[in-house]
């Protein structure tokens, strides 16, 4: 029986190529989505399930109104917190830094490295495969590595051997006393090399003045209670140890250990955390894709069926009951989407390099590992065969024999009413997806070519680490150069980051404040524009004064700058507005010093280079660089590059649509081109007559035309409120957005309407213009 | 072995009843070879279909082999219908994407019968009606006649009691139609029960016994 009903479904399958090519074709399109996404969920949402009691387990991040939400902690917090509150089971801290380590003068690999206190490994339930268990790092050099670190670097036993590496604050030799495994599954909490972290703090005593250095990841374990009474007893410890001044306060907080992977929206966290906006938006695309392949799907399944009307009248006939026809199309139907999903796993196959790269990640296709994404999949499989089935075997049981051996069932009417709601439901997403393409294209294309106020061609930027006086002469050495126009050093440069600070302000008002310090060529290396006063010369006295921004002057109220001070600092300027972060921020307050007031954050090198000597410039800076910091090497950057990376999520948003709007339009196209294949098979007969009775090409066309655009315009009309909704949305972010314009929608309605028509034209001409006479031979 | 009374079967429209059979009395015994003949509209095809238990009656009892079909549930029904029962129709109705041999397989697949004993079965058909160099073909591969043929075999693969043939002949040259009403008529000898509705006053010569409808009535005998 089987076997009769497997070759029946061969054969239908050969006998109707364009149909039964299309619909595997689209349904392996929306699978293979539904894989690629369902894979990359399991794989994001897995974080940290490797961790023993992960539930149980939080963050301490440091607030402050200055900083809110702090990722890093003062160091010694978790012995603290373990000592003061009994409701703590266990808590550790860990500094995190990628280490370098050098062959000669060639790098020759980075090494995730952390320091951790003595409680890490048995906090993290590390596995220890080779060392003293209860005293991995004895001493100040000790070095315990991961074993897939020890296999790249070590051709021997590690155990003993010396490891040199270069931090901050110089080369260090250490010994490995101890091989680990990395957390099981995926963690935020990732290392190859592992030392104390006394080691740090002996050199910041030394070498730092800051009374509280934030640099440490803090991670409390609660024995079983209530989060708030913690939390409160958190708090209180926190008033305890900070003596609090003028009024900025600051605490602790608790973020939940599995949530950070997706949901942290802490400064500074753990390296390669993601958002669970990509997770919502990938699922919808999945679902959108997963829903246009389905409905055209059942519509040409059951399409489809109405030419075997016939065959399952036969069959009742002859003895078959509603089980062995509801078998057979069942069968028929999971035959088309075994055969889709194995193509489906064909083209994710292909796929998986692209999305890997769009969405920056590491997955892998390997169905073992991501057997629930199999589960999954395979499971909306059956029971879109098994829906399709339902509705077809519906119809059939209703129907007399006699009805279905004459072929003709009245139900066709209603049928295609569901095909025709079909096609507009893809059409509308078609259409909903192609317009937020294009809403997405505008706006980025606005973001890059807004004035911001500088200028930032040929600039790069260089992270500086030499000493204020070194930084001088180091620029001092270069500007001199042919090649280079302009060479200034600020705090910060478009695309850093760019510290804000409150009741830095006559009023001590609660509005953030932007301060840097600047050099006398700062604003002439971006091209910032004055429009009052004047720019810091070497005047001794400029090292009292500031220059404000327009902003700054509005916001406080200030209608004569020049007479006015900042904190008893004359103002001598004003300079016009500038775009400091992505355009997603409004231009807030600013203040200019020079470098011999208190500062504002690590210094940076902005160099200008002239045209059309970037690559001689930039190789004669790298050469002054090694003379002035042989042991670290240059880090720069394009300013433009840098500002382009405010603006990843939004390009790679835009890459997302514009893949997803091409797939859903190319599978409604398929649809419109099987669904107007059958129809022209089914209405052969009647073209025929018509043209008999003296209907003209166009006429003919037209009649298979007039109906598709109409549902087309319906879902023209559904889908433009809705793009204009979620992308009205979305612009919200921008505090520079482009406003929806009509064309968007005409456009995009024109287009998926144009490509429907060619694609119905092209067979409803081949029939228009097929002799008559041949189609009403066999009738 | 068939016995009708008071079937009438009608169509309920928003207002009134259109009505194809009315008031349906009939007695049909084991062995015979009954024509249905009548104008077109005049309800035979229904008349057969009921019989067949491929269609319901409105009103009315129907007795087959003394069983309550009328009362029948639904799975009874074509248990007794894929066991007892052979169709031939006049557009042969065959399966298009199977083979001769598929063809006439199918009704035993039904059924459930073990694949050496349909092979056998299969095997003795195909040569009694010499097809067996045709077995392999598809249908629109064949004449007329050879798919007639084939979906004689097809009915009574099962061994069925009794046959219905709707017009088998109207599709045909007057050559193979003879041939097709003299391979029935064989049938008949051989103890099969046949009804067929026909409209050729010979082909009603080949049976025993002519019912003749005309509006959904029965006519005369």
């Amino acid at each position: 029986m089987l076997k009769n009903y497997l070759k029946i479904a061969f054969r239908n399958i050969r006998k109707n190529k364009i149909n039964s090519l299309t619909n595997i074709l689209s349904l392996a399109i929306g699978l293979s989505a539904t894989l690629l996404v369902l894979i990359y969920v399991f794989h994001e949402t897995s974080y940290e399930n490797g961790i023993k009691d992960a539930d149980k387990i939080y963050q301490v991040y440091h607030t402050s109104k200055l900083l809110p939400k702090l990722a890093k902690v003062q160091a010694h917090s978790a012995e603290e917190l373990k000592n003061r509150i009994p409701e703590i089971e266990n808590a550790t801290e860990f500094q995190s830094e990628e280490l370098k380590i050098y062959k000669g003068k060639h790098l020759e690999r980075t090494v995730n490295n952390i320091a951790v206190d003595n409680s890490f490994f048995e906090f993290f339930d590390i596995e220890i495969v080779q060392g003293d268990k209860r005293n991995l790092l004895p001493n100040l050099n000790s070095i315990v590595v991961t074993e897939q670190f020890a296999k790249s670097f070590f051709s021997s036993n590690p155990i003993g051997q010396e490891l040199k590496l270069t931090t901050s604050e110089g080369i260090k030799e250490f010994i490995v006393t101890g091989i680990i495994k990395p957390i099981k599954g995926h963690s935020q909490i990732k290392f190859e090399t592992v030392v104390s972290e006394n080691i740090y703090r002996r050199i910041k005593e030394s070498n730092y003045s800051f009374d509280a250095a934030m640099d440490m990841y803090c991670f409390v374990k609660f024995k079983k209670s209530n989060f708030s009474t913690i939390l409160t007893k958190i708090r209180e410890f926190v008033s305890l140890v900070y003596t609090l001044d003028d009024g900025l306060e600051m605490g602790y907080g608790l973020f939940p250990l599995k949530e950070i992977h997706l949901k942290s929206d802490l400064l500074v966290q753990l390296p390669g955390c993601s958002d669970i906006k990509y997770i919502y938006i990938l699922l919808s695309i999945a679902l959108l894709l997963l829903i246009t392949s389905n409905s055209n799907f059942i519509s040409l399944t059951s399409a489809n069926f109405i030419k075997k009307i016939n065959e399952v009248g036969i069959r009742k006939t002859i003895g078959a009951d509603k089980k062995d026809l509801f078998t057979q199309f069942f069968l028929e139907n999971i035959l088309i989407i075994f055969i889709s999903f194995i193509l489906a796993f064909v083209i994710s196959f292909f796929l998986l390099s692209t999305f890997n790269n769009l969405m920056q990640i590491q997955i892998s296709l390997d169905p073992f590992t991501n057997y629930q994404a199999y589960i999954i999949t395979f499971t909306i499989t059956i029971l879109i065969a098994l829906i399709s089935t339902v509705l077809v075997s519906r119809i059939m049981a209703k129907q007399n024999v006699s009805v279905l051996l004459g072929g003709k069932i009245f139900v066709q009417n209603s049928k295609s009413y569901l095909n025709k709601f079909l096609v507009t439901c893809q059409f509308a997403i078609a259409v909903l997806l192609i317009s937020t393409t294009i809403i997405i294209r505008e706006q980025v294309s606005f973001i890059k070519n807004k004035d911001l106020g500088y200028n930032i061609d040929r600039l790069i930027v260089i992270e500086s680490s030499l000493k204020s006086q070194e930084c001088n002469s180091f620029i001092n050495e270069i500007k001199n150069y042919s090649g280079i126009e302009n060479v200034s050093r600020a705090t910060w440069f478009p695309g850093k980051l760019i510290g804000h600070y409150i009741g830095e302000n006559e009023k001590k008002e609660d509005i953030p404040v932007h301060c840097l310090n600047v050099d006398n060529s700062f604003m002439n290396t971006l091209k910032i524009k004055l429009i009052n006063g004047r720019n810091f010369n070497d005047l001794p006295t400029d090292t009292n004064c500031c220059i404000i921004n327009e902003a700054y002057a509005k916001f406080f109220n200030i209608n004569n700058p020049l007479t006015e001070k900042v904190f008893n600092n004359p103002i001598i300027g004003i300079i016009k507005d500038i775009n400091i972060g992505s355009l997603k921020q409004n231009i807030e307050p600013m203040v200019l010093y020079t470098f011999s007031k208190r500062s504002y954050g690590a210094s940076f090198i902005g160099i200008k280079i002239k045209p059309e000597r970037v690559k001689e410039s930039i190789e004669f800076i790298m050469k002054m660089w090694e003379e002035f910091s042989p042991e670290e090497p240059m880090k720069y950057s394009f300013v433009e590059d840098d500002l382009n990376n405010y603006y990843t999520e939004e390009n790679r948003l835009f890459n997302a649509a514009v893949i997803t709007s091409i797939l859903s339009l190319i599978i409604s196209l398929m649809e419109i081109f099987a669904l107007t294949a059958l129809n022209v098979e089914k209405r052969t007969k009647e073209i025929g007559i018509r043209k008999v009775l003296g209907a003209s090409v166009f006429g003919v066309v037209n009649l298979f035309i007039r109906d598709f655009s109409k549902w087309i315009l319906i879902a023209n009309l559904i889908a433009w409120p809705l793009a204009y909704y979620f992308m009205d949305k979305w612009l919200q972010d921008f505090a520079y957005r482009i406003e929806i314009s009509w064309w968007i929608f005409a456009l995009s309605g024109g287009i998926a309407l144009l490509i429907a028509l060619v694609t119905v034209s092209f067979q409803a001409i081949k029939a228009a213009t097929a002799n008559p006479v041949e189609s009403l031979r066999y009738e | 072995m068939i016995k009708l009374l008071g079937v009438s079967k009608y169509y309920q429209n928003k207002f009134d009843k259109t009505y194809i059979l009315r008031n349906i009395n009939l007695e049909i015994k084991e062995g015979e070879f009954v024509s249905i003949m009548g104008p077109s509209g005049a309800g035979k095809s229904t008349l057969l279909y009921i019989i067949g238990m491929l269609d319901s009656a409105s009103e009315g009892e129907y007795y087959f082999l003394d069983e309550q079909v009328h009362k029948m549930k639904e799975k009874r029904l074509t248990e007794l219908h894929k066991s007892h029962i052979g169709f031939v129709f006049q557009q042969y109705h065959l399966i298009d994407e199977l083979t001769v041999y598929e063809n006439i397989e199918t009704p035993l697949l039904y059924q459930k019968v073990s694949g050496s004993e349909r092979k056998g079965k299969v095997a003795e058909l195909l040569d009694r009606f010499n097809m067996v160099a045709k077995k392999d073909l598809f249908p629109n591969q064949l004449s007329g006649g050879q798919q007639q043929l084939a979906a004689i075999a097809r009915a009574i693969i099962s061994k069925p009691k009794l046959i219905l043939a709707d017009e088998p002949t109207g599709n045909l040259h007057s050559d193979q139609g003879k041939e097709i009403m003299q391979l029935l008529k064989k049938l008949n000898d051989e103890g099969t029960t046949i009804i067929q509705v026909t409209h050729s006053e010979e082909n009603a010569k080949y049976g025993n016994r002519i019912i003749k409808l005309s509006d959904g009535w029965i006519e005369k005998e």
